[in-house]
């Protein structure tokens, strides 16, 4: 069942008297409960990709469909509502607020919604599945870089989105560290049926996905289940 | 938590977040004290002159009798209109020094240094003058040729711990005290009464020139018209009543309170500057944060009662403490020094917590505007 669909899907900046085409047309269907990897060198359109889906920035043409609605058309408001409801960002720094506890970091989405109870047990449940339920009241400077990750991995899941959105989440982690993050993210995944679309570089963390989107030059250049996929194949 | 994170944010730069408050704080201060130290000052000589029955007649223009010099041979003129029972001319001098000591200037009350000189026999015939009515001790002149002689107000008395019969010395002269009285009035019982022979002679005044003239209705009741009628009869003078003189003083006062006010509300308004400054520095360093904020779902309305919420934080605890600094400055430190109460009242608070809530408002409102426009996609650029 198609989740996410993208189509003619075309972003283009302006840089001084420069039109950049960071999306070209692109078509492309996600089933829900997909985890897909997008891979591609730098500029490629990787994040401008990743943006479009999080209603982050709108695209210059084409449609969005999520959830069978056209997400391009949304308002302000409705963008954040989208974000807040569906979508659970995560980055590549983390971006935790450093004066928050990781608890406290957990429950900012749900601010805007007055943190409901059953989002604080939800929370405290997250952090016992993060294996976190020890470091509830400690801030992110106390805290190991996989273990940040791990918060900014619960806060993305704090509103039961229905998909994650990872940007280079193991872009600052060493290679065990974040092979762990991908392997609880796959585990998200199937445990809570949640679409993951992962960007990255690294060509073996891609691979982990059940599907491989290889992107250059604001085009989509290969898009096959991961285990057809060679990493030569991949390398541009 | 939105509130939580708001005051985390601002204890996360202590130092800057002091010095906003301290500005608006100072300027508060500044609201607080001098408005309640003009209102005090207003309230009391109002209150003092108010006590003085009788009409005042002084130089056209002259806002008090201080100021004011008229010829006086005007005293023969006006006692000859209808309706004046009697005249008396005076004149009114700053003591330099009194028993050694010098007198600083203070707005009309404190230590004494108001001599005023006057003829003892008509300055008795006023029914109703207003300085003396009340000896407490001693007596008042009994005739004009009672020189190097003075009545004292009580708090001479009791600031030169001073009895009748002693002597005080003015300007280095020495005059034997033969009464005391009390007028109810703070300000009048600062006052020394001598012969207006020996005041012109203690102050260099001109012999035929006065400051003011003391005139007694023969009907009370008819005050209001006959300074009226004074006032149509001469151009160079201008008379009123106790209670008129004390409206028109409290008028030119309002303009002074009003200029005070606008000094300090522009201490207060750098103060606000002070303020968008902290709140726009914050909201650049926290661009990325915002961004977070925004990409999780926050609405732009939450980003925005945050920093506004931060700022009025700041204008708060900036109200506080400078309504503290100023109540000190106005209840304690004034009246120490000046002998003279401030006045604080509700109207003057709400004052205070308008225009600095206002100013942490205005203060946040342009940051808060740009923090919630800022754009999600903040998040996602490199770096903390």
């Amino acid at each position: 069942m198609t989740h996410i669909e993208l189509k003619n899907l075309c972003k283009d900046f302006v840089l001084g008297n420069q039109v950049i085409h960071a999306l070209k047309d692109v078509n492309l269907k996600i089933k829900r409960g997909e985890f897909v990897s997008v891979v591609g060198p730098s500029g490629s359109g990787k994040s401008t990709f990743l943006n479009m889906v999080g209603a982050i920035e709108k695209p210059s043409k084409g449609a969005m469909i999520i959830d069978k609605e056209n997400i391009v058309d949304y308002d302000d408001r409705e963008s954040s509502d989208f974000r807040r409801e569906k979508i659970g960002f995560i980055f590549q720094t983390f971006n935790l607020l450093h004066d928050l506890t990781a608890r406290e970091n957990i429950l900012i989405p749900t601010v805007p919604d007055g943190i409901p109870d059953h989002a604080n047990k939800r929370a405290i449940k997250l952090l016992e599945q993060m294996d976190m339920a020890d470091r509830a009241s400690h801030k992110p400077m106390e805290l190991s870089g996989g273990q940040q990750q791990r918060v900014a991995i619960a806060r993305a899941l704090i509103n039961e989105p229905e998909i994650i959105l990872a940007d280079e989440p193991t872009g600052e982690l060493d290679h065990k560290s974040g092979n762990t993050i991908i392997e609880l993210m796959k585990k998200l995944n199937r445990s809570e049926k949640v679409t993951v679309i992962l960007v990255t570089h690294d060509l073996k963390v891609a691979k982990m996905a059940d599907r491989i989107i290889l992107l250059d030059d604001g085009k989509v250049v290969l898009d096959k289940p991961s285990n057809r996929v060679n990493i030569k194949d991949l390398i541009i | 938590m939105l509130y939580a994170l708001a005051i985390k944010n601002l204890l996360r730069r202590k130092s800057r977040t002091l010095i906003s408050i301290l500005g608006i704080a100072i300027g508060i201060a500044m609201i607080v004290s001098l408005v309640s130290i003009s209102e005090g000052i207003q309230s009391t000589v109002q209150d003092s002159i108010s006590k003085i029955q009788g009409i005042s007649v002084m130089q056209k223009g002259a806002i008090d009798q201080i100021l004011s010099s008229v010829d006086e041979s005007y005293a023969d003129k006006i006692s000859q209109l209808r309706g004046v029972r009697a005249v008396s001319p005076e004149v009114f001098a700053m003591a330099s020094t009194v028993e050694g000591r010098e007198i600083v200037f203070r707005m009309g009350a404190g230590p004494p240094g108001v001599v005023i000189g006057i003829y003892p026999k008509t300055y008795e015939d006023l029914k109703s003058a207003g300085y003396t009515t009340n000896i407490i001790e001693g007596r008042f002149f009994k005739s004009d040729s009672e020189k190097s002689k003075v009545v004292i107000g009580k708090n001479i008395a009791s600031k030169y711990n001073k009895r009748v019969n002693q002597r005080l010395r003015i300007d280095g002269e020495s005059f034997k005290i033969i009464g005391v009285f009390e007028s109810g009035s703070n300000m009048i019982d600062n006052f020394i009464v001598m012969h207006i022979d020996d005041a012109r002679d203690l102050f260099n005044l001109p012999e035929n020139s006065v400051n003011s003239f003391m005139v007694d209705p023969s009907n009370p009741a008819q005050s209001d018209e006959l300074a009226k009628y004074i006032n149509r009869k001469f151009s160079k003078l201008h008379a009123s009543t106790s209670q008129e003189f004390a409206k028109q003083f409290g008028e030119t006062f309002s303009v002074i309170s009003l200029f005070t006010l606008a000094v300090s509300s522009v201490a207060a308004i750098v103060g606000g500057l002070g303020i968008a400054n902290t709140m726009l520095m914050s909201v650049i360093e926290r661009t990325k944060e915002i961004g977070v904020l925004k990409s999780v779902g926050w609405y732009s309305s939450d980003v925005l009662k945050l920093i506004l919420f931060e700022s009025i934080m700041i204008s708060v605890i900036g109200l506080i403490v400078g309504v503290g600094i100023g109540s000190f400055v106005a209840l304690y430190i004034f009246p120490t020094f000046m002998n003279m109460p401030a006045l604080i009242n509700l109207e003057l608070l709400l004052l205070a917590t308008g225009f600095s809530i206002g100013l942490g408002l205005l203060g946040g409102i342009y940051p808060a505007y740009k923090a919630a426009n800022m754009s999600p996609l903040e998040a996602f650029r490199g770096g903390d």
